[in-house]
């Protein structure tokens, strides 16, 4: 019973798997006047690691902090996670800043915000990621594709052997417990 | 070493070992006139060899030190192994058993008395070391009033036989025995040299075997008493010079026993307390009467020789851990407790060598046979086996009333055989 | 001593199925997943619908250093998948559970290694144990080594072996158990962490690779899960080895597989038989039986003396010193006996 439970807490302790968030850099190229401006880009994901714009977040590598942004979704795939989505933060040209945008289902946003001023927008890409929107190459992994049509049969009838065999186990096994000449 | 009791004298039968005095009316036995009577009635050449050597009296001349054992429950091996030379003390002697009567009186076992009786020829104080095993009651307490004449030792055995009981403890005693005689002689013999005393006894069981199988098949050829002596023999000789007197005895069995055909006599199974040399009274009556002796299962005998010594673990704990499952554990003592073994060992060999019926042969005054005796007479009337019990002692008065029984029994035999 | 006839034989046969266990696989070598193999052998390959599982992180203690287990060709019920490279029979029966316990592959496509599985076991029992297990085989070296050493053995109790088993069937429990629970899909991101749990504390994992000369994956202390089972590891190899210095074949109480081969042993092909009457009751059967059964010291009715933990190792008929009174039949067929 104890090994029961200290399985289960040990489950429960367990850290997030590194890979289950993702982090890509952000390539900004500050403008030549000082002040605050907006960074906005699009940014793709692959499939089923983003489900909603609650899980993607941008952070100063700096500070390690996460900065306020606002995220439109542009796109979806087949299983309703989102395919590509706009991204847009404000900056500071004096408070020269690296950013990486960090997406995976543990991930929270937290900092959120409207367009409230108007401010010059610079567009920022992503590294890491293809520019082109026409064509992508996302890695989903390996698919095994396979059609089966072999007759159920093949597999069931072995199910006569198994049956058979345990049945004769257990019915030697009965007759060793009970004999029924008695010596 | 040698401080003697009171009660011992020592000089007044003193009777030298091998002497050629044939004074066989004044009551002595003279162990080399009962040699040659049985050696005329052997068939065998090669056991003139044999009655030579019993006629010399049982305590061999020897520069190792002899060390004495009662039963079969001592195991020789460790013995052999630290130097000694073992002696299997058990005697049926008369004069001995008239002579331990005068030290222990009353009613005790014949065989004890006879072992006391040994005091008179001054046996104990050749002897270096007596190891008692405590077995029967008899055997435990003669440690006591001989404790004077000899330094004893006395091997504490569980009284239950089961295995899973007291496995533990056997090994704990004969590790301690073993222990005890490293000291006393002051060596520290390998694990390799006790394997090779272990396995010249198993040479010994190999070569036994096929005694007792030629012998249940030809009876008439090796009779009972050249065979009783040949296991006599081994009471105070190693297996490698008993091999040396066996194996001719075996060869010359075999050759005679191509050459002609058992006549169609009954052949019985032995039972019950062991017959020693010189005591072969009810060997001459049942031999006379025309009943084989086919197989036994008497500790001087069969008990002794018939099992080989397994060792599994080959640790030093291990091997004395399996000479302790071979001598005491596979016993048939009836002083242990050992639930029905003896019975199914007799009807087991009742079967194994298709004979006739059974003899259970007893000593006046032993309990633990008697009782056995009573579940042997059930065991065997379930089976359907003849059964003949006999009590008697080292006399020679009850002769004609045996000669009466075993006729009596043989007649049964015949009956039921047709 | 007498000859050793079956120890010997018995030491040539575990000697053989080492060799083929671990290199056989060089000649039997195929591709995954080609007809041929999965028409005519359905039995000897992968599941089919089995994810491949390759899919746990490199670095972690189920991949030894450096090389790709071929997991491919396995019959269940044979020995370790820790084999290097190229060997043909893989994964045992443990390993076949956990693996298609978290897979979830569909019952169909086991039944044909099922099928070999029980065929296997209902024939010969708990025999594999005894003759072919290269962990027991190993074990026996360290019983040699031991006896050579002269340290005596330390005999336990009767109820420590049963203790034992009663583990053995919590450690399958278990060990099913964290399988089935990592294949539901929402636990599935612990599959990287606890995917073949018992696998991970097996001495076979850091013995059998070095049949072949292949470097065991000692440690993995990434994260916090991983280096409690490679200390588990750790204790439970330390634990096997040092058995083997007090004990014969304390292991094999434990050890899942035993248990399920176990479960056939009453009712399987190989029987232990003794002819009572025979008996002398010397004890010397319980003394040599390595995993410490007495049933065929004492006397039954039964005429079959075969126990749940009796590898068939034929020690007790070897040592027994009254001809006839043990014997070991096959479907009533007398194959050997005590013999002197």
């Amino acid at each position: 019973m104890r090994f029961i439970v200290f399985f289960f807490l040990l489950m429960l302790v367990t850290p997030i798997p590194a890979f289950c968030m993702q982090e890509l850099s952000i390539d900004l190229s500050y403008p030549s006047y000082s002040g605050d401006f907006y960074a906005s880009g699009t940014v793709t994901f692959p499939p089923g690691t983003v489900a909603d714009n609650n899980h993607v977040k941008v952070v100063a590598k700096q500070t390690n902090e996460e900065v306020a942004t606002k995220i439109t979704i542009l796109e979806y795939w087949l299983d309703g996670s989102i395919m590509s989505a706009e991204i847009r933060f404000a900056a500071n040209s004096a408070r020269k800043r690296t950013y990486s945008v960090i997406f995976g289902s543990d991930v929270k946003r937290t900092k959120n915000f409207s367009n409230a001023a108007v401010l010059p927008t610079v567009s920022f890409s992503v590294v890491g990621s293809p520019k082109d929107a026409e064509n992508m190459n996302l890695d989903v992994g390996q698919i095994n594709v396979r059609v089966d049509r072999s007759p159920n049969v093949r597999y069931w009838w072995h199910l006569l052997p198994i049956a058979g065999l345990i049945t004769l186990t257990v019915i030697r096994y009965k007759k060793r417990k009970n004999p029924e000449h008695e010596n | 070493m040698m401080k003697k009791q009171e009660g011992i004298k020592s000089s007044h039968h003193k009777i030298p070992w091998g002497s050629s005095v044939k004074e066989l009316q004044n009551g002595i036995i003279d162990y080399s006139t009962v040699a040659a009577r049985y050696a005329d009635k052997s068939a065998l050449l090669a056991m003139k060899k044999v009655y030579e050597i019993a006629a010399e009296g049982p305590v061999p001349s020897t520069s190792q030190p002899l060390v004495g054992c009662l039963c079969n429950l001592v195991p020789e091996e460790l013995v052999r192994v630290c130097g000694g030379r073992p002696l299997r003390l058990c005697t049926e002697d008369g004069m001995c058993a008239k002579d331990g009567d005068e030290i222990i009186p009353g009613d005790v076992c014949p065989l004890i008395k006879a072992i006391c009786g040994l005091a008179r020829k001054d046996v104990f104080e050749r002897l270096d070391l007596l190891v008692i095993p405590a077995a029967c009651e008899g055997k435990s307490q003669i440690s006591e009033i001989l404790s004077p004449a000899c330094q004893i030792y006395l091997l504490d055995l569980p009284r239950s036989n089961d295995y899973l009981k007291s496995a533990n403890a056997w090994e704990k005693n004969l590790a301690e025995f073993y222990r005890f005689m490293r000291n006393r002689y002051n060596v520290k013999p390998s694990r390799r040299e006790l394997m090779r005393e272990c396995r010249s006894t198993n040479a010994r069981t190999k070569v036994f075997r096929e005694l007792y199988q030629v012998r249940s098949e030809r009876p008439d050829i090796l009779n009972s008493f050249d065979y009783f002596t040949l296991s006599y023999l081994s009471f105070f000789h190693p297996p490698e010079s008993w091999l040396s007197l066996a194996l001719p005895v075996l060869q010359e069995t075999f050759r005679a026993a191509e050459n002609s055909v058992f006549p169609g006599l009954r052949r019985v199974l032995l039972a019950g307390a062991p017959i020693i040399f010189p005591n072969y009274k009810l060997l001459e009556v049942l031999e006379n009467a025309g009943c084989l002796i086919g197989a036994d299962m008497l500790c001087s005998a069969y008990g002794r020789l018939y099992d080989p010594v397994e060792v599994d673990e080959d640790t030093e704990r291990g091997i004395i851990r399996a000479l302790a499952l071979r001598y005491i554990g596979g016993s048939l003592c009836p002083c242990f407790v050992n639930s029905g073994k003896l019975n199914d060992a007799a009807i087991n060999l009742v079967r194994e060598y298709g004979l006739d019926g059974v003899v259970y042969h007893n000593l006046r005054l032993c309990q633990p046979y008697d009782i056995r005796l009573t579940m042997m007479r059930q065991a065997t009337k379930k089976e359907n086996i003849p059964f003949l019990s006999i009590k008697t002692d080292f006399g020679q008065e009850d002769i004609g009333q045996l000669k009466t029984r075993v006729e009596a029994f043989l007649e049964v035999l015949t009956a039921q055989n047709k | 001593m007498r000859t050793k006839r079956i120890s010997i034989t018995r030491r040539i046969v575990q000697v053989i199925s080492i060799i083929l266990l671990v290199y056989g696989g060089y000649l039997f070598k195929t591709k995954q997943g080609t007809d041929a193999q999965t028409k005519f052998f359905p039995a000897l390959s992968a599941p089919q619908g089995a994810t491949s599982t390759a899919s746990f992180k490199k670095g972690s203690i189920l991949w030894p250093s450096g090389d790709t287990p071929v997991l491919e060709n396995y019959p269940p019920g044979l020995v370790c998948r820790f084999n290097p490279n190229g060997g043909m029979f893989k994964a045992c029966i443990v390993h076949f559970f956990s693996e298609n316990l978290t897979w979830r592959t569909h019952i169909k496509y086991l039944l044909p290694h099922i099928t070999l599985f029980v065929l296997l076991c209902f024939l010969l029992g708990r025999m594999w144990c005894g003759w072919v297990c290269p962990i027991g085989s190993v074990g026996d070296f360290l019983t040699a080594l031991r006896r050579r050493m002269n340290l005596s053995l330390k005999r336990f109790p009767n109820g420590f072996h049963r203790g034992l088993r009663i583990s053995s069937y919590g450690l399958l429990g278990i060990s099913c158990a964290i399988s089935a629970f990592i294949g539901i899909p929402s636990f599935a991101r612990y599959q990287c962490y606890f995917f073949l749990p018992y696998c991970q504390v097996c001495p076979a994992r850091l013995i059998c690779p070095m049949f072949g000369f292949i470097k065991p994956n000692w440690k993995d202390f990434s994260v916090l899960v991983s280096s409690v089972f490679t200390i588990l590891a750790w204790v439970v190899l330390g634990l096997f080895v040092a058995a083997f210095f007090f004990g014969r074949r304390v292991w094999c109480h434990l050890c899942p597989v035993g248990l399920i081969n176990s479960w056939f042993n009453w009712g399987c092909g190989v029987e232990l038989r003794k002819n009572s009457i025979k008996c002398i009751k010397c004890g010397s059967c319980a003394d040599a039986c390595p995993m410490g059964l007495t049933r065929m010291y004492k006397t039954d009715r039964n005429e079959i003396y075969t126990e749940s933990g009796c590898i068939m190792c034929m020690r007790c008929v070897e040592v027994c010193p009254r001809k006839g009174c043990l014997s070991v039949h096959f479907f009533k067929k007398k194959i050997t006996q005590s013999h002197f």
